[in-house]
């Protein structure tokens, strides 16, 4: 029977610790993970555009991935609230929310088919109003 | 706070979300996990049977719940130093009046569902188990190579193969296995027949009874050597792992707690009530399968069946969910109560039913239940009908949906609508 185990050998320390103490609201995760939501769709480029230099793209990982700059956040960690401005004519209004059951980001791989606890996200920020205008 | 939002133009989709609930966060957060506590498994790899999520104790059923929202999982990272522009970009990007970013996320991946976590009951799976019913040449691996005589395969040579090959935790495989005779004979696993575990069960009770052995604390040890005592150089059936077996099935281990790393001085302290129950199947299937019989007649015949002597006390609401009642008794004095001895039980007559021979339709089943007994006591009825009851209602909330309900006394009485 195909049986898989979950690991979670590198983050174990660090869910102790959090496990600790009074746990404040942390966005991002210690681990340096974020979850957005956005109730609708992202338009995406899916390639580097080759006709005119755009400063937004670079590069990541040794040069190996192209990611492109898509927008800028905003938070308020106290009042829990977020803004997010999508390039440069969108805007949304968004919250800090606890979710009701904590998500465990696990990463699946094929080859060693082994799959391991990378974090637990207990906070996403969600937007799910419609987009306004940029004034 | 303000943030540098970018995204990876090929998102990485061997990221999936679950759902932690508090046991699950639990296990994964113990300092002591170790990194085979939890475990998905499905029957098949072809993508298409079910996936559950065991740890040692118990099972989750997964279920993929999409959503159609634009789930973006983001990292913290530096960017790389742009060459063209002596890292001055940070400086020309438009803020809106917020703050300057001083953090960069990186979005890697987008999710378009999250894996839903549901306690659940892990199955033990039987598929590749065969039936052993005392046979002498029952995979005899020198020469059949784990071959049965008909024909069916077993492919599992112990327990860990068996907990491996079931969608369900180690703990629950094992309750399963105890409850359904699992055993293990010649170095395969098999199920005991029926036939032959009461057999074995009646060996096993003349042979304690005979060495006047402490019902409460057996060993397995000294309840095989009792019987291997009346046993001849022959062939015996009844060997040290069937004894196990029925002490597993019949027994409460009473030691597991207190000395775990010598499995011989286990010690099982008999179940009478459920060898009772036993015999009353028996006793059923044996006299009462085609006809009815009067309820005092059958309590002798059921006596008759155990081992002399044995000490039990015989009561027909033992047997709920295995019998219905005719009872002879004028309509207005309402159902026979058995559950008090005010009643006369010559006027009672009791006769088997099989569960496996009734429909899973609720409707129909619970038809034919009032066809052969008009009016149902609510405790002698919900073990036929339980099992339909898939959307865990309450019992009478799912009894009103296809019977009448009335109380008489102080007792419900549940009836046929028509």
């Amino acid at each position: 029977m195909p049986a898989v185990e979950i690991t979670t050998s590198h983050l174990q320390t660090l869910l102790h610790e959090t496990q600790d103490g009074a746990r404040q609201i942390t966005i991002p995760t210690p681990l340096g993970h974020t979850m957005l939501e956005i109730q609708g769709d992202l338009e995406m480029p899916k390639t580097v555009p080759t006709d005119a230099p755009d400063s937004r793209y670079s590069k990541y990982n040794d040069g190996e991935i192209d990611i492109v700059r898509f927008g800028l956040l905003n938070l308020d960690q106290e009042k829990k609230l977020a803004t997010l401005f999508i390039g440069t004519k969108q805007r949304l209004l968004g919250k800090i929310v606890k979710l009701d059951t904590p998500l465990g980001l696990l990463k699946f791989d094929n080859s060693s088919k082994k799959v391991q606890l990378v974090d637990v996200i207990n906070y996403k920020i969600i937007f799910s109003d419609r987009p306004l205008p940029i004034h | 706070m303000s943030i540098n939002l970018h995204s990876q133009l090929e998102l990485d989709t061997s990221y999936k979300l679950l759902q932690l609930t508090p046991d699950l966060l639990n296990i994964l957060t113990n300092p002591e996990y170790k990194g085979d506590e939890l475990k998905f498994k499905s029957l098949h790899d072809n993508g298409k049977s079910d996936v559950v999520l065991c740890s040692k104790e118990k099972t989750w059923s997964i279920k993929q719940k999409n959503h159609s929202n634009t789930v973006l999982l983001m990292k913290e990272f530096v960017p790389e130093d742009n060459e063209n522009d002596d890292g001055e970009d940070n400086d020309r990007i438009e803020t809106f009046n917020m703050p300057r970013p001083i953090n960069d996320f990186l979005g890697f991946t987008k999710t378009t569902f999250e894996y839903e976590t549901r306690l659940s009951k892990g199955e033990i799976n039987l598929e590749m188990v065969p039936v052993y019913d005392g046979e002498k040449d029952f995979f005899d691996h020198n020469n059949t190579k784990g071959k049965k005589k008909n024909g069916k395969i077993s492919k599992l040579q112990n327990m860990s193969e068996l907990i491996e090959n079931s969608c369900c935790s180690e703990k629950e495989c094992l309750e399963q296995w105890n409850r359904l005779g699992g055993c293990e004979i010649n170095g395969y696993v098999c199920l005991l027949s029926s036939d032959f575990l009461s057999k074995s069960l009646h060996v096993v009770l003349m042979s304690v009874m005979a060495e006047q052995l402490n019902m409460d604390q057996l060993t397995v040890d000294e309840t095989f050597n009792a019987i291997d005592k009346d046993v001849g150089d022959g062939f015996s059936p009844y060997t040290r792992e069937v004894v196990k077996t029925v002490l597993n099935k019949f027994g409460t281990s009473i030691s597991k707690n207190e000395d775990k790393g010598t499995r011989d001085v286990e010690k099982y302290r008999l179940d009478t009530p459920e060898i009772t129950k036993w015999y009353g199947i028996l006793a059923l299937k044996k006299y009462v399968s085609r006809s009815s019989m009067a309820l005092d007649e059958f309590l002798i015949k059921w006596k008759s069946l155990f081992p002399p002597f044995f000490p039990c006390n015989l009561d027909i609401a033992m047997l709920r969910g295995w019998h219905f009642k005719e009872s002879n008794l004028h309509d207005d004095i309402g159902v026979v109560d058995n559950t008090n001895d005010r009643h006369d039980t010559s006027m009672v007559r009791v006769q088997y039913i099989s569960r496996d021979t009734l429909s899973m339709d609720p409707k129909q089943r619970f038809q034919r239940l009032f066809s052969l007994q008009s009016r149902w006591d609510m405790e002698d009825l919900w073990p036929f009908v339980e099992e339909l009851n898939i959307r865990g209602l309450k019992p009478d909330s799912f009894v009103a949906k296809f019977a009448r309900r009335r109380k008489v006394g102080r007792r419900v009485v549940i009836s046929s609508r028509g």
